[in-house]
């Protein structure tokens, strides 16, 4: 008998400590679900943030060209191909452009530059004059980068600078 | 000595008991949360995705169609097309708008936010931009 005694106390324990498990493994599962879920929405804001990089960017080299700030004689050579926004904080070369906030923390920034590297992502087997790489094709190719807080999205440009206008002709986002 | 034994038994016995109550009172409580927490996050995804699709939507959206989107208030983009609207249970906020500006005046601001409510109203934001 007094063997006995205590034994549904135990018992309880040990229901006890598997309830105590149940509910930290719903707990835990819970909290995954809902991280995951945020996590998404970050990658998706970040993914729309750059691609506001993208745009901000074209709207610059648009303003640009109907301004007629870029002319042929900018286009010379391969570098610079946007002399006019190169020096500016625009360029990649200059300091990275401050991060730009959007509603719901989302933030981008991008840079436009003219690198030799993308006609050949472009084309790896063009041949290349400055930079015109078809001399059937006069439009000069240039590139924009863009970051959101956690993606980058990069966008080649032909600029046509006779009849001014942009397409983008290659866009990738990693 | 029977009754004794028997006695501490019982007592025994409503003590356990009532500790197993409150810890299946608790788990239900857990478990409670855990559908609720389950439940929204599955809501965020869904209006993620409707959020997302209206986006792709408007960017792709001609520029007379960005245009009439800017010249009215979220709540009348129906009038630009059936494309712009949000099915119940979710909710086209009328925080959402188009706005044009920039240098070249053809930078379409697009900021879409779907809204649901389950224990309190919640909402996803989506903000890009688009040159015509």
């Amino acid at each position: 008998m007094r063997r006995e005694r205590g034994f549904s106390l135990l018992i309880v324990l040990m229901l006890g400590a598997v309830m105590a498990g149940v509910a930290a493994t719903v707990i835990l599962s819970t909290r995954r679900d809902l991280s995951v879920a945020g996590q998404d929405r970050e990658t998706l804001q970040a993914f729309y943030a750059a691609e506001y990089g993208v745009a901000a960017a074209k709207d610059l080299l648009a303003g640009e060209l109907a301004a007629s700030a870029i002319t042929e004689a900018s286009f010379t050579s391969w570098s610079p191909i946007l002399a006019t926004i190169v020096t500016r904080p625009e360029g990649c070369a200059t300091a990275r452009r401050p991060m730009n906030t959007l509603d719901g923390g989302a933030r981008f920034t991008f840079c436009v530059h003219n690198d030799a590297d993308d006609v050949a992502y472009l084309d790896p087997s063009a041949a290349c004059a400055g930079d015109v790489c078809d001399d059937r094709d006069p439009r000069h190719i240039v590139t924009i980068e863009a970051w959101g807080a956690t993606a980058t999205a990069q966008a080649h440009v032909a600029v046509d600078v006779a009849s001014p206008s942009l397409q983008t002709i290659a866009w990738r986002q990693f | 000595m029977r009754r004794r034994a028997r006695g501490t038994t019982l007592v025994e016995v409503m003590i356990s008991m009532s500790l197993v109550l409150a810890g299946m009172l608790a788990l239900f409580r857990v478990l409670g949360a855990s559908v609720a927490g389950s439940a929204t996050a599955s809501r965020f995804v869904q209006a993620e995705l409707r959020a997302s699709s209206l986006v792709e939507t408007v960017r792709l959206a001609p520029a007379a169609t960005l245009s009439c989107l800017a010249a009215h208030g979220s709540a009348g983009w129906s009038a630009c097309g059936g494309a712009y609207a949000i099915a119940s249970p979710y909710e086209l906020d009328k925080r959402s708008r188009v706005t044009v500006g920039g240098k070249s005046g053809r930078l379409y601001d697009v900021n879409i936010v779907v809204g649901f409510t389950d224990d309190r109203y919640r909402t996803v934001a989506l903000r890009t931009a688009v040159l015509k």
